[in-house]
């Protein structure tokens, strides 16, 4: 009794507790075992397990007739670089575009197809860096976005199509997109020679917000970690590193086992993020965006009273930040959302039909110690009338600390009716104390 | 406890707990088919299993009969390195044995025991070339050199670095 007289269904079995590379082995070893080991069944399982596959494509979506011949495809395309670090890289792709699809679809057909490993090279040797690995292999997935240069700078109505989101408070606003090959060698040169780095220098831009002079990410193609300038980029070179340092590794180093480079792992946060509702497309008039203000607790805080709710959060703004100074070293922008219960505004057995902000009370704090006590008119001058199941009215500011990490609390009072016009007495609706915080990945 | 007899091809006779005995969906089925009742003198029949395999099959489907059956679980299916020490003592045998063992429980559809001797012949094959699989199992390579050489290549993208 051998092997082989076990039959093709028995075979199968086996062949399915096996790594694809066993079963390309086995379909090596002798002429009936090469029939078992071609069972389309059992490469559909390996396209599906390793690569996500449901119909047998190569890597540009072109139809093959097996999946067989899909696998081997996608296995040759990627031969320079570990297996495991290409279906980790397709993961995280696949769920940023299954999320796209249903909440953003506009951004998805920004991104570009693959880049070649020509036009890898072409930027290494344009450039003099060597890519870290991860970084190579989510550009053959897809080359950056492709937006007009009238979307990217925001200049016409529309979307905004960063895919890294951002913010707006005042008259500031970013949104960061990632950029395509040809723009990281453009922009590159272009920021390095003006900030005077010389032109030994490891960094490329990879991602940038409109306009491109704002908040710009670098990456270091020596250590594989990502920067973002502060507002002393251009006087003097300040730039913090936007992922735990601990968490890098391997990133030139084929035959080590875990690569991962910042720009990895970054992207891979943010899709966490996003797929968890931490944080969400917002639109602002007609114009949608990806926000980077948390929607969820605990860094998003709630607070009810009297049917008005109350949601703040905040975002650490690098590119205003000052490392060096010593009261305005980290700045944050804060958003804050308001909105009344269907029910309406309940308070002492009545039902009043809408509230009118017209004071608001501040208190700041900084490493636990009360900073600030801010009584005032109004918010950014406004004062917004509250009706029952109306949209948020949402408003953003800023406030720069002097370490991390602080927070904010306090009350808004509102009038029931309105302030022309009031129909009970002032009450003060609770703002949640929320936190600002230099967390360890900065987007 | 409530036996019933089963016959090997070879003529052995066992005397088995009907429990037991019913870890096996063939032999489940055959008892409902033919409708023989606990403790009922008629002999099953198993034309696919000798007496030396029935006694091993037994030995497992007892030690194990306290176990819920097994599910077609997809993911635990596909792990091998999750076979308990007792199996893996027990699975200490020729590949003649080990091979036999995996028709019958085919034959007597075992799931658990299936299961459990695919993954042993599954952790015999893991990491190995073609040629040192060749040379585990005793298989004569049927290739032309033409192609053993096409077939080479088609599997290309696995070898190492």
């Amino acid at each position: 009794m051998d092997l082989e007289s076990l039959g093709g269904l028995t075979m199968h079995i086996i062949l399915s507790k096996l790594a694809p590379q066993d079963a390309a082995y086995v379909a090596c070893v002798r002429k009936s075992f090469r029939n078992w080991a071609s069972d389309d069944l059992l490469w559909s399982r390996f396209c599906a397990d390793d690569l996500d596959l449901s119909s047998p494509i190569d890597p540009l979506g072109i139809p093959l007739p097996s999946f067989k011949a899909s696998y081997q495809a996608w296995r040759e395309a990627f031969k320079p670089y570990p297996w495991p670090l290409v279906t980790r890289v397709k993961r995280c792709w696949g769920r940023l575009k299954d999320w796209l699809a249903i909440n953003f679809p506009e951004v998805l057909s920004t991104l570009r197809k693959g880049a070649t490993e020509d036009e890898i090279l072409e930027l290494e040797k344009s450039l003099k860096v060597k890519l870290p690995l991860p970084t190579r292999v989510l550009y053959r997935f897809y080359d950056g976005q492709e937006l007009t240069s009238e979307e990217s700078s925001g200049s016409v109505p529309g979307n905004l199509l960063g895919l890294m989101g951002g913010y707006s408070f005042y008259d500031h606003l970013v949104n960061v997109s990632l950029l395509p090959l040809h723009q990281v060698i453009i922009e590159t040169k272009e920021i390095i020679r003006h900030l005077g780095f010389g032109n030994r220098s490891k960094y490329v831009v990879v991602a940038a917000s409109c306009g491109y002079n704002e908040k710009i990410f670098f990456l270091n193609c020596s250590n594989g970690q990502l920067y973002v300038g502060t507002k002393n980029l251009t006087t003097d070179g300040e730039m913090l590193p936007c992922v735990p340092n601990a968490l890098i590794s391997s990133v030139h180093d084929v035959k080590g086992s875990q690569q991962q480079d910042a720009m990895l792992l970054w992207l891979e946060e943010h899709v966490r993020r996003l797929q968890h509702g931490m944080i969400k497309v917002r639109k602002e008039g007609k114009v949608r965006s990806i926000s980077l203000f948390p929607e969820e607790p605990p860094l998003c805080a709630v607070g009810v009273t009297n049917g008005v709710k109350v949601r703040a959060s905040s975002v650490f703004v690098p590119e205003f930040s000052n490392i060096q100074d010593e009261c305005e070293k980290f700045f944050f922008a804060y958003s804050i959302r308001m909105s009344l219960s269907p029910e309406g505004c309940k308070m002492n057995g009545m039902t009043f039909n809408s509230c009118q902000l017209y004071w608001r009370r501040w208190i700041i704090r900084c490493d636990d110690v009360i900073v600030d006590d801010v009584n005032g008119e109004a918010v950014i001058g406004k004062f917004p009338l509250l009706r029952p199941g109306e949209e948020e009215f949402v408003y953003e500011s800023c406030i720069s600390q002097s370490s991390s990490p602080g927070s904010i609390e306090g009350a808004f009072t509102f009038v029931p009716g309105r302030l022309a016009d009031p129909k009970g007495s002032p009450f003060e609706a609770v703002v949640s104390r929320f936190p600002f915080l230099v967390l360890d990945y900065i987007f | 406890m409530p036996t019933i007899k089963l016959q090997s091809n070879d003529g052995e006779i066992f005397d088995v707990d009907v429990e037991v005995a019913k870890a096996s969906v063939t032999i489940k089925t055959m008892l409902e088919d033919l409708g023989i009742e606990d403790n009922n003198d008629e002999i099953v029949p198993l034309p696919n299993v000798n007496s030396a395999i029935l006694r091993k099959v037994l030995l497992w489907a007892n030690y194990h009969k306290n176990e819920i059956a097994q599910t077609d679980d997809e993911n635990r299916d596909k792990r091998t390195d999750d076979i308990c020490s007792w199996d893996a003592d027990f699975l200490k045998v020729d590949q003649g044995t080990l091979f036999e063992l995996i028709l019958a429980s085919n034959y007597l559809d075992i799931k658990g025991l299936l299961s459990v001797t695919c993954k042993t012949v599954a952790n015999m094959i893991k990491g190995k070339s073609p040629e040192e699989i060749r040379k585990t199992f005793n298989i004569e390579n049927d290739f032309s050199p033409m192609e053993e050489e096409q077939v080479r290549k088609e599997n290309e993208w696995c070898e190492e670095k």
